[in-house]
C-alpha cells in the first residue's frame, strides 16, 4: 500500500469526522453544558435542558443529512466507524430515548438544581456511548462506547439520587463491570480467531472457514453473557431492579430502557455480522433467555407495589419479546425478514411506550414525596384525565392490547416465531400475554379509584406534556400505521446483514 | 347515492368513534350539549345502516360481499383494511347501530346527569362491535376484537368499587386469553396461506391437503375465544358478573352485540373456514351447548336477583344459537343467526325493564320487585311480550329461532332435539316464574305508587317489541339475507346436503321458511378420518 500524502491523510481525517458529526454533536454541547454551568445562577439551570435538547437535535439533523449518503454503507476512520441505514435508525432511536429523558428530567432538576449541568451533560455522554454502540464496526469501539454508556449511567446513578441510592451505583458498577470483563473475554477470543478488531474482517473470516472450532463458541457464549448484563436479562437481571428502586424515575427509565435499547443495537449487530455463521446457536441462547425474561418479569411485576420495581420488572419482559424476535431470524426467508423487523418495531416503540410508562413515577414525584409507591397513584387518572389517558396507552401497550404499538410488536413476534415453525414459543409468548395485562390492569385500577378531595391535581409542566404526546403519538400512531416503521426497520436492518 | 359504496362502510364504522372525539373534546361549560351529540351521532350510524339495509342486494346473482373498501394498510405484514358485507353482518350490523341508539337513549333513563364519559364509552364500543362485523382482514378483526375490551372494561369498572372493578378484570382477562389463542390460530392460519384475507379463505376453505392438525389446533383455538364470548359451559363464570356489574346500558349493548360476536365467529370462521374440523368436532360441540343450555336454564333458575337473572338467560339462548350452528344445517345455522338476533332484542328489553323497575323500587332483588309493575299495566304488558318472545312462543321472535333450530338438531340426531326441548322447557318456566314474582305479587306488599313511565323508556321498549312481533310474524326478509352465506358455509361443510335435498324433495327451497321445510329430508353429515 503506497504511502498517502499528507494532505490526502487530512482530506480523509476531515471527510470521516463529518461522519461522526452526529456522535461528536452531544458530547460536544456535554462539555458546552459544564463550561457554561458556572456562568447560569442556580434559578436559570433548566437552560441546561435546553442546551441538551438543541445537542440532541442538531446531532438528529447531522444524522439525516447523513441518512441520504448512508444509503451505500460508508465506514470511516479505517473501517471502525460504519454509516448506514442500521446505524441511522439506531442513532434516531438513542436519541429520541435521550430526548425524552430530558424533558421528563425538568421535574427533578427544578427539585435539586445543584447536579443540574452533570445530569445534563451525563445525559448526552450516554447519548453519545448510544450512537457509537449503534455506528461501530469494531471491537475496540464497540467496548470503549459501551464503556462510556456505562460509566455515565453509573454516575448518573450517583449524582441524581444523592447518597440513598450509592448502595444502587455500586451494584450497578461492580455488576456491569464483571459484565465488561466478561465481554472482553469473547472479544478477544474473536479477535484471536480472526486476526482483526474489525467485524467485517471476523465476519468474512468466520464465513469462510467453517466454525465448528469450540472457540468460536466460546466467544459466542461469552459476549453473550457479557451482553447480557448490561441489557439486565434474565438469569442476569437482579441488578436492575434494584437500581431502577434506588435511582430517580428518568434515571431509572433510562436505565431500563435507554440502555437496553443501545445494547440491543450492539447485540443485533453483532448477530447480523460476526456470529451469522452461527445464528442457530445464538439464537437457541436468546430463546432460552428471552423465556426466562418473560417469565420472570411478568411473574415478579405482578406482585410488586413499587412503581418503579413493577416497571423495571415488565421492562424486563419486553426485552424478553424482544429477544424471542431474534429467534426467528436463524430461520430462512421470509421468518428471517419478519423476525428482523420484529426486533427493530419492537425496539423502537418500547422506547416510547417505555419511557411513557415511566411517567407515573415522573409526574408524581413532588417537593417532599417520592411517590414510588402503587397506592400514591391512587385516583391519578380522575384528577387529570387527559394525563390519565395517554399513560392508559402506554399501560395497554405494555401488556400488548390494541389499538398499542405493543400489540403490532407482539403480533409480529408471534408470526416470525410460527414462521419460524417454533410453535411452543409462540404459545408462550401469546400466553404470557394475559398475566402482563394483569399487572398492567392492576395499575389502571388504582389510576382510577375514585378521588379524595381536597388532594391536589398533579401538576403536568409543559415540557412534560411534550414528552407525553411524542411517546402516545408514537404509541398509537404505530399501532394503528405501523407501516413506515416497518418498512423503515426493515430496510435498516436488512442494510447491516446485505453483504 | 351520496356516499359511493366504498364510503359507507366507513362512514358507518367511523360515525360512533367521532362521537366519542367530539365528546372528549367537548369543553366543560358545554357539558349540556353530551346528550345531544351522542345520540346524533348513534342515530346517524343507525340511519346508515338501515340505508345499507335498504340498499342491500340479497338476489341469488349478487355479489357475496357488498359495498367493499380495500385498503392498502400494512403490506410488510399483507394485512390490508378490507370492509365488506353479507347478510350475516348486515344483520349484525343493523342489530348493533339499533341497540347503540337504544343504549345511549337508556342512560337517559338511569343516569341523572350528563355522563359523558359513560356515552364516549358507549360510542368506542359502538365502533369497536361494527368493526368484528365488518372487517373481512383477519388482523383487523382482530384489533377490533380485542379494541372492545377497553371500553368495556372502563364500563363495567365504572367508578372502580370493588366487585364492579373485579366483575371488569376477570371479564378482560378471560376473554383475552382465549383471544390469544385465536390470534396464534389467525397467524397460524396465514402462514399456512400467505393471506389474511377471510374472503379468500372463504371461498377455498381449509381441505384436507392443508393437513390436519393445522386445522384441528387453529379450530380450538378459535374455538375458545367464541365459547368465551359467548359463554358456553365451562367458560360462562364471567358473563353472569360482568353482565349484572355494568350499568343497565352496557349491559344491553354487551349481552345484545358483544356476545354476538362469538356467534358471528362460529359462523364466518369456524364453520366455513375449517369445515373438515367442524364436522369431526361436531358432536363434541354439541353435547358442550346441550351442557350450556340445561346448565344455564338452571343458573338461571339459581339467581335470586333480578339484573343477573337477565344476564344468565342469555347464557342457554346462546347455548341453542351453537346448537343450531353445530348441526351443521342449514335450517340449524338459520335458525342460530335469527335466535342470536332475537336474543339480543329480548335481552336488551329485560335489562331495560328492570331498570326501570329498579328506578322506581330502588332494588333490583326478585323479592324486593314483587309486586313493582302493579302500578303500570303498560310497562307489564311489554314485559309479558318480551317474555314470551324470549321462551319462543309462535308469532314472537325466539320462536322462529328456536323452531328451525330444533329441525336443524333433529336432523342430527333426536337425542339433541329433546335436550334442546327440555331447556326451552325449563327456560321458559324461569322466565315465566319471574314474571309471576314481579307482576302477580302474591301477597302484595304495601309498594309505593308508581309514577307515570318516562317517554324515553317507550321510545326505547316500542321499537324493540316492534321488531320482535316482526321478526316473528313475517322473518321472510331476514332468511333471504342470510341464504347466501349459510348455503356457502353449509357446502363448505356438507358438499352433499343440496345434492341430496333436491335428489329428495323435487319442490327445491329448503330453509326457506319455517313451516315449508318442516319436511326436508335429513342431511348425512360427512365426517372425515382425523387423520
Amino acid at each position: 500500500m503506497e504511502p498517502l500524502s499528507w494532505q490526502a491523510v487530512f482530506a480523509q481525517a476531515g471527510r470521516d469526522s463529518l461522519l461522526v458529526l452526529p456522535e461528536i454533536m452531544p458530547a460536544l454541547f456535554g462539555v458546552v453544558i459544564l463550561l457554561t454551568d458556572c456562568f447560569l445562577p442556580a434559578r436559570q439551570k433548566s437552560w441546561h435542558s435546553f442546551t441538551a435538547l438543541l445537542g440532541l437535535a442538531f446531532s438528529g439533523a447531522s444524522l439525516g443529512a447523513l441518512a441520504g449518503i448512508s444509503a451505500q454503507r460508508v465506514p470511516a476512520f479505517g473501517g471502525s466507524i460504519l454509516t448506514d441505514p442500521f446505524s441511522v435508525f439506531f442513532g434516531w432511536l438513542s436519541l429520541s430515548t435521550v430526548a425524552l429523558v430530558v424533558l421528563f428530567a425538568l421535574r427533578y432538576l427544578a427539585l435539586a438544581p445543584e447536579s443540574s449541568a452533570e445530569i445534563h451533560a451525563l445525559l448526552l455522554f450516554a447519548a453519545a456511548g448510544m450512537m457509537f454502540l449503534a455506528c461501530g464496526d469494531d471491537l475496540v469501539v464497540l467496548f470503549i462506547a459501551l464503556e462510556i454508556l456505562v460509566v455515565s449511567l453509573v454516575m448518573l446513578m450517583v449524582l441524581a439520587s444523592g447518597r440513598k441510592s450509592a448502595e444502587g451505583a455500586a451494584k450497578l458498577f461492580l455488576s456491569v463491570a464483571v459484565g465488561s470483563a466478561i465481554l472482553a473475554y469473547g472479544f478477544s477470543i474473536l479477535y484471536g480467531l480472526a486476526g482483526s478488531t474489525n467485524l467485517e474482517a471476523i465476519a468474512a473470516k468466520c464465513a469462510a472457514t467453517p466454525v465448528e472450532a469450540p472457540l468460536a463458541y466460546a466467544a459466542l457464549a461469552l459476549v453473550c453473557a457479557g451482553l447480557f448484563v448490561p441489557l439486565a436479562i434474565a438469569p442476569f437481571h437482579h441488578w436492575a431492579q434494584d437500581c431502577s428502586a434506588a435511582a430517580l424515575g428518568p434515571v431509572a427509565a433510562f436505565i431500563s430502557i435507554g440502555a437496553k435499547i443501545a445494547v440491543f443495537a450492539l447485540l443485533l449487530r453483532l448477530f447480523l455480522t460476526v456470529f451469522w455463521p452461527m445464528r442457530a446457536a445464538l439464537a437457541g441462547i436468546l430463546a432460552v433467555a428471552g423465556v426466562l425474561s418473560i417469565a420472570t418479569g411478568t411473574l415478579a411485576a405482578l406482585r410488586q407495589t413499587r412503581l418503579k420495581r413493577w416497571l423495571a420488572y415488565s421492562c424486563l419482559g419486553q426485552a424478553g419479546y424482544v429477544l424471542l424476535a431474534f429467534v426467528g431470524a436463524a430461520g430462512a426467508g421470509a421468518a428471517q425478514t419478519l423476525s428482523l423487523q420484529a426486533v427493530a418495531y419492537y425496539l423502537f416503540v418500547f422506547a416510547f411506550f417505555g419511557t411513557g410508562a415511566f411517567s407515573i413515577v415522573i409526574l408524581l414525584q413532588r417537593k417532599n414525596a417520592t411517590g414510588d409507591d402503587l397506592d400514591d397513584l391512587s385516583g391519578f387518572a380522575r384528577r387529570s384525565p387527559a394525563v390519565g389517558l395517554l399513560v392508559l396507552l402506554f399501560l395497554l401497550s405494555l401488556a400488548g392490547v390494541p389499538p398499542t404499538a405493543g400489540f403490532i410488536g407482539v403480533l409480529l413476534v408471534i408470526s416470525s416465531l410460527v414462521a419460524a415453525h417454533h410453535v411452543a414459543l409462540a404459545f408462550f409468548a401469546g400466553g404470557f400475554v394475559v398475566p402482563a395485562l394483569y399487572s398492567s390492569l392492576r395499575v389502571v385500577r388504582v389510576m382510577w379509584k375514585p378521588v379524595n378531595h381536597g388532594e391536589s391535581v398533579p401538576v403536568v409542566s409543559w415540557a412534560e406534556k411534550c414528552a407525553l404526546v411524542a411517546a402516545a403519538a408514537v404509541t398509537f400512531g404505530a399501532g394503528i400505521f405501523p407501516e413506515r416503521l416497518l418498512h423503515f426497520a426493515q430496510y435498516s436492518i436488512l442494510s447491516a446483514l446485505a453483504r | 347515492m351520496f356516499l359511493s359504496d366504498a364510503q359507507i362502510l366507513n362512514a358507518i364504522l367511523f360515525a360512533p368513534l367521532m362521537g366519542a372525539l367530539a365528546l372528549a373534546l367537548l369543553p366543560r361549560h358545554r357539558i349540556n350539549l353530551a346528550r345531544p351529540i351522542a345520540v346524533a351521532f348513534s342515530l346517524f350510524a343507525f340511519l346508515l345502516s338501515l340505508f345499507l339495509a335498504w340498499h342491500f342486494d340479497s338476489s341469488a346473482a349478487a355479489a357475496r360481499f357488498q359495498f367493499v373498501c380495500d385498503h392498502s394498510w400494512i403490506p410488510s405484514i399483507g394485512a390490508r383494511f378490507t370492509l365488506g358485507l353479507d347478510g350475516l353482518s348486515l344483520l349484525l350490523v343493523v342489530l348493533t347501530a339499533f341497540l347503540g341508539v337504544i343504549a345511549i337513549g337508556s342512560l337517559f333513563l338511569t343516569a341523572g346527569q350528563g355522563a359523558r364519559v359513560h356515552f364516549a364509552l358507549l360510542l368506542l364500543l359502538e365502533t369497536c362491535l361494527l368493526g368484528v362485523f365488518l372487517s373481512l382482514d383477519f388482523v383487523l378483526f382482530y384489533l377490533f376484537w380485542e379494541a372492545t375490551l377497553v371500553p368495556t372494561y372502563f364500563l363495567i369498572a365504572g367508578e372502580g368499587d370493588g366487585r364492579r372493578a373485579a366483575a371488569a378484570m376477570k371479564f378482560f382477562l378471560y376473554t383475552l386469553a382465549a383471544s390469544m389463542l385465536m390470534l396464534l390460530a389467525i397467524v397460524a392460519i396465514a402462514h399456512s396461506r400467505q393471506t389474511f384475507d377471510m374472503r379468500q379463505i372463504l371461498a377455498h376453505p381449509f381441505s384436507l391437503a392443508d393437513g390436519w392438525p393445522l386445522q384441528k389446533w387453529a379450530f380450538w383455538g378459535f374455538f375458545f375465544a367464541f365459547a368465551v364470548k359467548v359463554g358456553m359451559f365451562p367458560f360462562h363464570t364471567w358473563l353472569p358478573d360482568a353482565h349484572a356489574e355494568a350499568p343497565v346500558s352496557a349491559s344491553l349493548l354487551l349481552a345484545g352485540a358483544a356476545l354476538n360476536m362469538g356467534v358471528y365467529g362460529f359462523l364466518r370462521i369456524s364453520v366455513p373456514m375449517l369445515p373438515l374440523a367442524a364436522s369431526h368436532y361436531r358432536d363434541a360441540i354439541l353435547a358442550f351447548s346441550v351442557l350450556t343450555i340445561i346448565y344455564g336454564g338452571f343458573l338461571t333458575l339459581a339467581q335470586s336477583d333480578a339484573k343477573r337473572l337477565v344476564a344468565c338467560s342469555s347464557i342457554p339462548q346462546l347455548g341453542f344459537c351453537t346448537l343450531g350452528i353445530f348441526s351443521l344445517t342449514p335450517l340449524g345455522m338459520t335458525g342460530a343467526a335469527i335466535l342470536m338476533i332475537s336474543q339480543a332484542l329480548t335481552v336488551a328489553a329485560l335489562f331495560l325493564l328492570f331498570a326501570i323497575l329498579a328506578g322506581h323500587q330502588d332494588t333490583i332483588s326478585i323479592e324486593g320487585l314483587r309486586g313493582a309493575a302493579k302500578g303500570l299495566p303498560g310497562l307489564a304488558a311489554l314485559y309479558l311480550v318480551f317474555t314470551l318472545a324470549a321462551l319462543g312462543l309462535p308469532l314472537l321472535s325466539g320462536f322462529v329461532g328456536e323452531f328451525t333450530i330444533l329441525q336443524g338438531a333433529f336432523a342430527v340426531g333426536w337425542t339433541w332435539a329433546a335436550y334442546g326441548v327440555f331447556g326451552i322447557l325449563l327456560f321458559a318456566a324461569v322466565l315465566l316464574w319471574l314474571y309471576q314474582r314481579v307482576i302477580f305479587p302474591a301477597s302484595a306488599p304495601a309498594s309505593p305508587p308508581l309514577g307515570r313511565l318516562h317517554p324515553a323508556a317507550w321510545a326505547a321498549l316500542l321499537p324493540l317489541a316492534a321488531l320482535v312481533l316482526w321478526i316473528g310474524i313475517y322473518p321472510q326478509p331476514i332468511f333471504r339475507v342470510l341464504e347466501p352465506p349459510v348455503k356457502q358455509a353449509i357446502a363448505a361443510v356438507n358438499p352433499g346436503y343440496y345434492v341430496a335435498a333436491r335428489a329428495a324433495a323435487p319442490d327445491p327451497p329448503a330453509g326457506h321458511s319455517a313451516n315449508s321445510s318442516a319436511g326436508a329430508p335429513l342431511p348425512r353429515v360427512a365426517v372425515p378420518g382425523g387423520k
